[in-house]
């Protein structure tokens, strides 16, 4: 805390001296992806139209050392496992991100406080690219929060090396509040080793880790998780592999499961995109009947693109999910292991910016 | 290789700053804790006596808290963190999501007399009914009887259990026709204990005498002065919070305003403390409630449907303690007090995760009032006149009968006739075999969420394995009902570490 108590002295007096000249800037980025999926054998409604995607995301600067951001998602008042929601079961608003940040451009610091974002699953979704088909696997198995209340500390390394970071946080993630005096420390780092060769080689190969201390609810359950994360390509075709090691689910500190997520992603042809995933989850150590394996392939047309990231497409995608024995909600039981799903799916993902941002 | 390193970091820095991870039995009271706070977080806001009082219950008697905890009972079903039981059951699809009732323990079974005046043995209360695998019906069945049991049922009495409960499940389930149902096994002492109770007591309208008095000519609810106990406040829990506890209490200790609160407190408590069935007068906000939900009553019920009194009730159930109830008195417009009857409203909740097919398990019905509408309207071979699912305010209902004909199957009885000889293990075991059979014909009623019967896809499932389900039932038992005793342990531990609400007093004053 007094650490952090220095590094606000410090911006602030670089704020003040530098007498900020630059203008305001904004960033505005909305997601949007609705779509039909059948799902088999569900235990509900086979037949769906969904909502997988809608966000919002605005981040608005206030000059070169401070700004603020806002990000709100979509998401059902009424759980999946319930019926008890806001006006019905409406579909709401949802505040996923809400941090200040203040930004110290010569030390290449930014410290954010508020609901902040966690790069660990920003910098892996922006990575694999197709985020409203899924997320990427910790955040996909609940694992590792998008977001949580707390504060990180980035340093953006020279030459474009890449980013490391520190947070220190609730542990409870952005949809629970505090429920216990442990804070949770993260730990990581994004380097993209290649930048130094060249700019234009910065994002060919990437490599990430991460890990997190920390302890989860009323009875402060362990948290702790241990990530590695490597990616690379040429911008019309990308793969990427994670592999998680989790410990403690939820409050829950007996659990240690593992996950392995191997990607490709790319342009074969003119407008059509393809994609393959493979997500490996050990739900026990040691145990082979305990893994859950996802496959996740599809094909689509891309409808815009341009250079400001823009991106609108329509793909046709389907995923089969099988658990062995020891992985079934019910164990052992075969009937209820494997689910196939179709997903038609539009969508969008539009960037605007304006003002120069630092 | 980097994990045994990243343990090995992990492990060590834990240690340094003293916070080594836990023992199996600490590990267990952490699950136990976790789980509590979340499945009981909506009352922890607005009813946090009423919860402490729940807990209480729960700490008194192991049946007590099974009956509290059967969303605990199927996150551990779905914990998959360690080695399950594997069944041998559950091999096709429509298997696992067919309408099952949810909590079917004994004391969940009882006497519905239907518009006809026929008795019929039901599953009664559908809180927890949802679609899911029928197997966990039976294997929460078993638990709950092997509790119901309790200590004068040995292992070779626990086993005959299990054993009844598939076998009468297989026979019911391979006999069942939806034009001759199959016939029910023979009674037993216990059984026909509680067929005679209603048919003696509902004729005699023993429990409208009860709750109800004569005031010249019309007849009114007999209230409590006030519902209060030293219950929650038992000294062995050490000196803990006890402000949540207490804002709830002042809020319910009213002054005596009425001549009808002659009932003095503590006629309201049980002999071991507990909050026993107290009535109480509505505050505003409940006469306020309770006029919008008489509204949507009397839409079902017609215009001759009349309210006399109403009060608000205390102390009923374990699960659903802290739910709101209130009771009806009711007539259809005589003068006389011949005609009145009483009603049960209570608040209903979320039903449990059933776990199953991982794809989310809501969406068939319009919302919460519409589940239990709809599902009590399937699995019952008789329907209570009175049920009604009802919405108000974005709060669920249920509506039900208050009358000795709808009785229901009781431990504490159970026990006392067993400990006085005038029932033996045979009873018990008669018992099982009409939970198998009630069961088998519930779920035979049901369907799967696109509408077709469940009945031959459970059918064809037993037919794969035709010895599985007594050896699934059999070797669940015995690891549920050790696992339920520990936990009962661990949660009578967990209350005296942390208080009445296991520590959640703390954030209860916080929301506020």
């Amino acid at each position: 805390m007094r650490a952090f108590a220095c590094l606000a002295l410090l911006l602030s007096a670089e704020s003040v001296l530098a007498a900020p000249e630059s203008t305001r800037y904004g960033h505005l980025r909305i997601e949007t992806a609705g779509g039909y999926a059948h799902t088999h054998p569900s235990a509900s409604v086979e037949h769906t139209f969904v909502l997988t995607r809608g966000r919002v995301d605005l981040q608005l600067g206030l000059n070169a050392f401070v700004s603020t951001r806002w990000a709100v998602d979509a998401v059902r008042s009424a759980p999946e496992t319930g019926y008890i929601g806001v006006d019905g079961e409406s579909i709401l608003p949802r505040i996923q991100v809400a941090e200040v940040a203040a930004h110290w451009p010569t030390a290449r610091l930014n410290l954010t406080m508020g609901v902040v974002e966690r790069p660990w699953s920003s910098l892996g979704n922006t990575d694999w690219g197709l985020r409203a088909v899924g997320a990427t696997l910790g955040e996909r198995e609940g694992w590792i929060d998008p977001a949580d209340l707390g504060s990180t500390l980035t340093w953006r390394l020279p030459q474009a090396l890449g980013t490391v970071w520190t947070s220190v946080l609730s542990g409870e993630g952005f949809k629970r509040r505090e429920r216990n005096e442990n804070k949770t420390l993260v730990l990581g780092a994004w380097l993209t080793p290649l930048g130094l060769v060249s700019a234009r080689l910065r994002n060919t190969f990437n490599l990430g880790a991460l890990v997190q201390q920390g302890r989860f609810g009323v009875s402060k359950g362990r948290n702790h998780r241990f990530s590695f994360r490597v990616s690379g390509g040429i911008p019309d075709l990308r793969a990427g592999l994670e592999y998680t090691i989790a410990e403690g689910i939820q409050g829950d500190a007996v659990p240690e499961p593992t996950g392995l997520s191997m990607w490709v992603r790319g342009m074969p042809y003119g407008p059509l995109l393809a994609y393959a995933r493979l997500d490996l989850i050990q739900e026990i150590p040691n145990v082979d009947e305990s893994q859950r394996t996802r496959v996740e392939t599809g094909l689509g047309l891309r409808l815009h693109s341009s250079p400001e990231s823009d991106h609108a497409y329509l793909l046709v995608g389907y995923g089969r999910q099988h658990a062995a024995e020891q992985a079934s909600l019910v164990a052992g039981a075969a009937g209820i292991d494997q689910v196939d799903t179709l997903l038609i799916q539009l969508t969008v993902d539009t960037r605007q910016q304006w003002g120069n941002a630092p | 290789m980097i994990r045994s390193a990243y343990l090995s970091c992990v492990i060590v820095s834990a240690c340094v700053i003293g916070a080594c991870d836990q023992s199996p039995i600490d590990s267990r009271k952490a699950q136990l804790q976790a789980f509590l706070h979340a499945d009981n977080a909506v009352w922890i806001t607005d009813e946090p006596g009423l919860l402490a009082e729940k807990y209480h219950r729960m700490a008194a008697d192991p049946y007590d808290f099974m009956r509290g905890t059967v969303g605990l009972f199927y996150a551990d079903v779905a914990r998959k963190g360690q080695l399950r039981d594997e069944t041998h059951l559950l091999q096709s699809p429509e298997a696992g999501k067919v309408l099952v009732v949810g909590d079917p323990h004994p004391e969940n079974l009882g006497t519905i007399r239907g518009v006809d005046g026929e008795l019929s043995l039901e599953w009664v209360d559908l809180d927890a009914a949802s679609h899911g695998p029928y197997i966990l019906d039976l294997r929460r069945a078993v638990l709950g009887l092997t509790a119901y049991a309790g200590e004068q049922c040995g292992a070779d009495c626990q086993i005959e259990l299990s054993a009844a409960v598939a076998s009468s499940y297989r026979k019911t389930i391979t006999r069942w026709d939806t034009a001759s149902p199959a016939p029910g096994p023979e009674t037993g002492h216990l059984v026909q204990s509680l067929v005679d109770e209603a048919r003696e007591e509902g004729q005699a309208r023993k429990r409208l005498r009860k709750y109800t008095t004569i005031e010249g000519t019309d007849r009114v609810i007999e209230l409590d002065a006030a519902v209060d106990c030293e219950g929650p406040t038992d000294s062995s829990m050490g000196e803990t919070s006890m402000d949540a506890v207490k804002s709830v209490r002042d809020r319910q200790a009213r002054p005596r305003a009425s001549h009808r609160e002659h009932r003095g407190p503590i006629e309201a408590c049980g002999a071991d403390g507990r909050w026993a069935d107290g009535r109480l007068r509505l505050s505003d906000a409940e006469k306020d409630e309770v006029g919008r939900l008489m509204g949507l009553v009397r839409r079902k019920m017609g215009p001759d449907f009349r309210v006399l009194d109403v009060a608000r009730r205390f102390g009923k159930g374990v699960s659903s303690l802290p739910a709101r109830r209130y009771l009806v008195l009711w007539d259809r417009g005589a003068d006389t007090p011949n005609d009145d009857e009483l009603m049960n409203l209570r608040m209903v909740v979320e039903p449990p995760f059933l776990p199953g097919i991982p794809a989310g398990q809501t969406g068939l019905y319009a919302g919460n009032a519409a589940r239990i509408d709809q599902i009590s309207a399937t699995l019952w071979g008789q329907m209570d006149p009175l049920a009604f699912g009802l919405n108000v305010g974005g709060h669920a209902f249920k509506s039900s009968s208050t009358s000795s004909w709808f009785q229901e199957l009781d431990h504490e009885k159970a026990a006392k006739a067993l400990r006085k000889m005038r029932a033996n293990t045979d009873d018990l075991v008669q018992v099982a075999r009409w939970v198998g059979h009630t069961l088998a014909e519930t779920h035979s009623r049901g369907h799967l969420p696109d509408g077709r019967l469940s009945h031959p896809f459970i059918k064809a499932d037993l037919g794969h394995a035709p010895e599985a389900l007594a050896e699934d039932l059999a070797r669940w038992q015995s690891r549920d009902y050790h696992q339920l005793m520990l936990d009962y342990d661990h949660f009578n531990a967990l209350r005296r570490e942390h208080g009445p609400l296991l520590g959640y007093e703390r954030l209860a004053l916080d929301i506020r």
